[in-house]
């Protein structure tokens, strides 16, 4: 069910407009003379969600076709899981770590965890590129630029 | 102020001793970015912004702008060595640059391409000193209705002239707008889409979207790639750098109308040097009277969209000196950070900040100077630089990445933000939605809609405000014509085919 697929894109921004475009409307609205903070949002969501449904016309004739690539140069190839949950993970333990137990410990646990989004990995030269992250932090960040965090304990 | 005393201003502020440190840093980090593929100038960028809050506002400027054109001339570098875009706005370089490379003529690419980027860059600096004042003169008798009309114009631009989508594209302008609406409504204090977190009373941090959407979303889709290969250049003389006479000859008018085209695109407001590239690269094509050449190594082919690159990043400050409207998303963080400067970008900077106006232009004279410099002689260095695995960059970057964003407002939950939007990002590569439009958005929503509700308190409601005032109504107008070339595929496929089609 390729054609299925192909407008998941467009009906995931579909019903991000539809949930804001939801609340929006439980701001005050006001008048067109004196427009309330709900106003803006409320057209945003509308034409948001228009054009998603453009996308999805879209996307269905296509369907099959190659995507053409955008100026920017990001292909549309397939994402492997692996890197998105390692990468994933080893920022939210690095947020986790940073206020409790230091920068030093939150670097090294990022390093670690990054390194599992790998195919394979040297844990030597992980090891290495750990510590010289953390020195080479503490010199920027803590030193020079003074960031009110610890390298180690909070 | 007249040209001559701006130019001596200018001068004045961009050799001073820190302007020329901060200025020779900023290129040099912009080279290296530029050089390594998988850090783009706004990664880069949105990574310095927290570093400048310690320094002086225009010698902040003229770094983060460094980083910016440095980068230009980096990406070309690993596009040429490596056929790899070292920043995205370089794909077009791969096409001529690498089959040179492959010839062994790779000195000579080098050299053609650091020249071009000098004369683009120095083509459009001079229409930045000439027309960015005029234009921020005219700009002074704007009213809400103008501002709102001229910032659409610039949203409709930036999505509608890709080469992608342009439905993908407009929605993601829209999504920006979306994701700016978050935060406190500054007209009645009202908390909007906040859930609850006193973190999202100031909206997201400008930082931690566009780290999000650039940096960790193209770190994870680069991990496990398998790395390029080097194309091994040797020793580089001097002697083999220089065009043989007759090449002389097709170089300078490509130069000259790459120039040209990178002007104009960069000039207008939200469109960037990756439009302005492909458009170059497509006339030369077909101007030439041999096109077959183009693919394999076509001199024509490299100097166009070399200068045009070059050229487009430096007129986009027209727009963005003279009206505070980003000419792309690069320079829209630049204008973030001249915000959280406390300046407010706009016809009125150059008249109550003409150290920094004047400053900036002449910064980019140095700059371009240091590149020159930079580049030629080191490039033995920078080719050593594309031999260091990704694997030992990546974990370094999200460290910077996450401190980056930690360091704007001590806080651990902005973290969570940039890799919130760092999943989308990764989300929307793989669906084909560019990100480029949801920064400008983001960061030109909230003005348009201050623009939009002061117009309507003035108009007593009246939406023809906006086709009643003659400026306002060329802007819409303009944008119609953009939205137009939406529902009329036939020119853009043809210059969608043009550039790729080799």
């Amino acid at each position: 069910m390729t054609s299925v697929k192909s407008l998941l894109p467009g009906a995931t921004l579909f019903v991000f407009a539809l949930a804001m475009a939801v609340i929006a409307a439980g701001y005050p609205l006001g008048s067109l003379l004196r427009p309330g903070p709900g106003f803006f949002p409320l057209v945003i969501a509308i034409l948001l969600a228009g054009l998603a449904l453009a996308t999805m016309v879209e996307d269905w004739r296509r369907d099959g076709g190659p995507v053409p690539p955008d100026d920017e140069g990001a292909d549309a190839g397939r994402v492997s899981m692996r890197p998105v949950i390692a990468t994933s993970a080893a920022i939210i333990v690095f947020a986790l770590l940073l206020e409790r137990l230091g920068f030093v410990p939150a670097a090294l646990a990022l390093v670690a965890i990054a390194a599992l989004g790998e195919p394979r990995r040297n844990w030597l030269t992980v090891a290495l590129v750990g510590v010289f992250m953390s020195a080479f932090g503490i010199v920027l960040f803590i030193w020079l630029l003074g960031l009110p965090i610890e390298p180690f304990g909070a | 102020m007249d040209l001559l005393s701006g130019i001596t201003l200018g001068l004045q502020t961009a050799l001073s001793w820190q302007a020329l440190m901060f200025c020779f840093i900023g290129v040099t980090v912009g080279t290296v970015v530029g050089v390594l593929p998988g850090i783009g100038a706004l990664a880069a960028i949105s990574l310095a912004l927290p570093l400048t809050y310690y320094l002086d506002p225009t010698v902040a400027l003229i770094m983060l702008a460094g980083i910016f054109y440095g980068a230009q001339y980096g990406g070309s570098t690993s596009s040429i060595l490596l056929n790899l875009p070292g920043t995205a706005t370089a794909a077009i370089t791969c096409l001529d640059g690498n089959p040179l490379a492959k010839q062994g003529r790779a000195p000579l690419a080098l050299f053609v391409t650091a020249i071009n980027s000098f004369i683009g860059s120095t083509f459009a600096i001079v229409l930045v000193m000439g027309f960015a004042p005029v234009i921020a003169e005219f700009a002074l008798s704007f009213g809400s209705a103008e501002y709102f009309s001229v910032i659409l114009l610039g949203l409709v631009a930036a999505s509608t002239m890709t080469s992608g989508s342009a439905w993908k594209a407009l929605a993601m302008v829209v999504f920006g707008l979306a994701l700016g609406q978050v935060g406190t409504d500054i007209n009645t204090g009202q908390f909007r889409f906040t859930f609850g977190q006193y973190a999202l009373a100031d909206g997201f941090s400008l930082v931690a979207l566009a780290m999000g959407l650039f940096g960790v979303a193209e770190i994870i889709s680069n991990i496990g790639q398998p790395p390029g290969t080097v194309h091994s250049v040797g020793r580089i003389r001097f002697r083999d750098m220089l065009p043989a006479r007759g090449e002389w000859k097709r170089i300078w008018a490509p130069t000259l109308r790459g120039s040209v085209i990178g002007s104009f695109v960069g000039a207008l407001p939200g469109t960037g040097p990756g439009i302005a590239t492909l458009m170059a690269y497509a006339t030369e094509k077909r101007l030439s009277k041999t096109p077959e050449r183009f693919g394999h190594g076509a001199l024509e082919g490299l100097s166009a969209p070399e200068a045009a690159n070059n050229a487009s990043v430096q007129a986009a400050f027209i727009p963005t000196l003279s009206l505070g409207i980003p000419g792309d998303a690069v320079v829209a963080v630049l204008m973030g950070a001249m915000i959280l400067h406390g300046i407010q970008p706009g016809p009125n900077l150059i008249t109550n900040e003409p150290e920094m106006f004047w400053g900036l232009i002449m910064s980019f004279w140095v700059g371009n100077i240091l590149l020159l410099i930079l580049n030629i002689p080191l490039i033995g260095l920078w080719v050593k630089l594309l031999s260091i695995p990704y694997h030992l960059l990546y974990p370094g970057i999200l460290i910077f990445i996450c401190l980056g964003v930690y360091s704007a407002d001590n806080n651990v939950f902005d973290i969570y933000v940039v890799l919130g939007f760092g999943l989308v990002g990764v989300l929307m590569r793989r669906w084909g939605f560019p990100a480029t439009p949801v920064l400008l958005g983001f960061i030109l929503g909230p003005l348009l809609e201050e623009h939009f509700r002061r117009a309507m308190l003035l108009s007593k409601g009246d939406l023809l405000v906006f086709f009643e005032r003659p400026i306002s109504a060329i802007f819409l107008a303009l944008s119609l014509l953009f939205l137009g070339s939406v529902f009329l595929p036939g020119l853009r496929k043809r210059l969608g085919r043009q550039a790729t089609d080799t």
